[in-house]
């Protein structure tokens, strides 16, 4: 199949309330692509929906452990689902008691029409380890934060989204910022902290625009239904419904 | 060309100027009045604001006052007074924006129609989503 290229026009972006994640324990998680967690609880607020970012800690499998999947349903078990994204088919690990699966209030979540967004990673340095034998030795060091992002639109207080930014860059909580690209390829998710908000105010030419910057809590993702034909997952309506503001 | 918005705007600001007010743009007119002004939409480009369909229209209008002549710099003072008090003018849901105003041009016009003309470009922007 030829790689295309499509263009940015189905992009949403929604941003997490900051309220406590949900944090789930499931009874079992199985091998299989992909892997299904039954036996959830607690359930997140509205249950669970279809579509919805979570993140897997502690599971014991390798292949979910600190990484984000989509929601899938179980029409007959509502404390089951599906982690879509995922393959724990071959895994070498195995079911931990411990598992977690967090859900970062994403069942509330805020539409946000950003003018442009932007990632900046940090690239893990080296550690000197020279020695007389060998003075230019090196050893790459402990990878630390995974970077910062910065998001940029217009300042509207009318609107639900600008206030729902600055509100996030007072309060620090962590946030899940979700973005949906559209075309069925699926979304970037990251859970991101907001550190400070920047205004630039034109005169004359352009709106007056803002400028927040966030701490990545966790490196970001790219997320999408891989079991599933491109047609099947496109949505013009991105799961949980946008906003008001939005529409 | 210019949106429908920002032409029905700036003729419903311009009309309300103390020179007669008398629309060119694909009309033809033949006015009495020994001054008068009109606008002439030179170009617009749109691009988008954000992910959400947000457009933003930028472009240039001309204010343009016409007088048969001989009227010294009083036609001036009167066009310069108008263009200042259409500056001025504030849309109500904020989407058009006139931003700066050149100073006026004149030139004549020597064919058929032998007018004297003044004209002031003015810049715009339109913010609206689609």
């Amino acid at each position: 199949m030829t790689a295309e290229a499509y263009d940015s026009s189905q992009v949403r972006i929604f941003l997490s309330d900051g309220s406590d994640p949900v944090i789930a324990t499931p009874a079992a998680i199985s091998k299989a692509h992909p892997a299904v967690a039954s036996g959830l609880a607690p359930l997140p607020p509205s249950g669970l929906q279809l579509g919805m970012p979570v993140y897997a800690q502690q599971t014991g499998f390798p292949e979910l452990d600190n990484h984000f999947f989509l929601t899938g349903l179980d029409e007959e078990d509502e404390t089951s689902m599906s982690l879509i994204g995922s393959d724990t088919t071959d895994s070498e690990g195995a079911y931990s008691a411990g598992a977690e699966l967090v859900f970062y209030g994403n069942y509330a979540l805020q539409s946000l029409c950003l003018s442009t967004f932007a990632y900046n990673l940090e690239t893990p340095g080296t550690v000197s380890v020279g020695t007389y034998c060998n003075p230019k030795a090196s050893l790459p060091a402990t990878a630390g934060a995974p970077g910062t992002m910065t998001i940029s639109g217009y300042i509207d207080v009318q609107d639900s989204a600008y206030p729902a930014v600055y509100q996030a860059v007072k309060d620090g909580k962590p946030r899940l910022l979700s973005i949906m690209l559209g075309h069925g390829q699926g979304e970037l998710v990251q859970v991101v902290q907001f550190s400070s908000m920047t205004w630039d105010i034109p005169m004359g030419d352009g709106g007056m625009a803002w400028t927040a910057t966030a701490n990545l809590k966790t490196s970001p993702e790219h997320v999408w239904d891989d079991t599933a034909a491109v047609e099947a997952v496109q949505s013009d309506a991105p799961v949980p419904a946008p906003s008001e503001a939005f529409a | 060309m210019s949106s429908l918005y920002v032409r029905s705007r700036v003729r419903e600001w311009c009309a309300a100027l103390s020179l007669p007010f008398h629309d060119t743009v694909n009309t033809e007119v033949s006015p009495a009045d020994p001054a008068w002004l009109t606008v002439q939409f030179i170009n617009a480009q749109s691009s988008a604001l954000d992910f959400c369909r947000s457009k933003w229209e930028r472009g240039t209008f001309d204010l343009i006052v016409l007088t048969k002549g001989n009227t010294s710099d009083a036609i001036l003072a009167q066009a310069e007074a108008d263009l200042a008090q259409l500056m001025t003018r504030q849309d109500p849901g904020a989407r058009l924006c006139l931003i700066t105003a050149g100073p006026f041009e004149d030139f004549f016009q020597p064919a058929s129609a032998r007018w004297f003309a003044l004209s002031a470009a003015v810049d715009y922007q339109y913010l609206h989503h689609t």
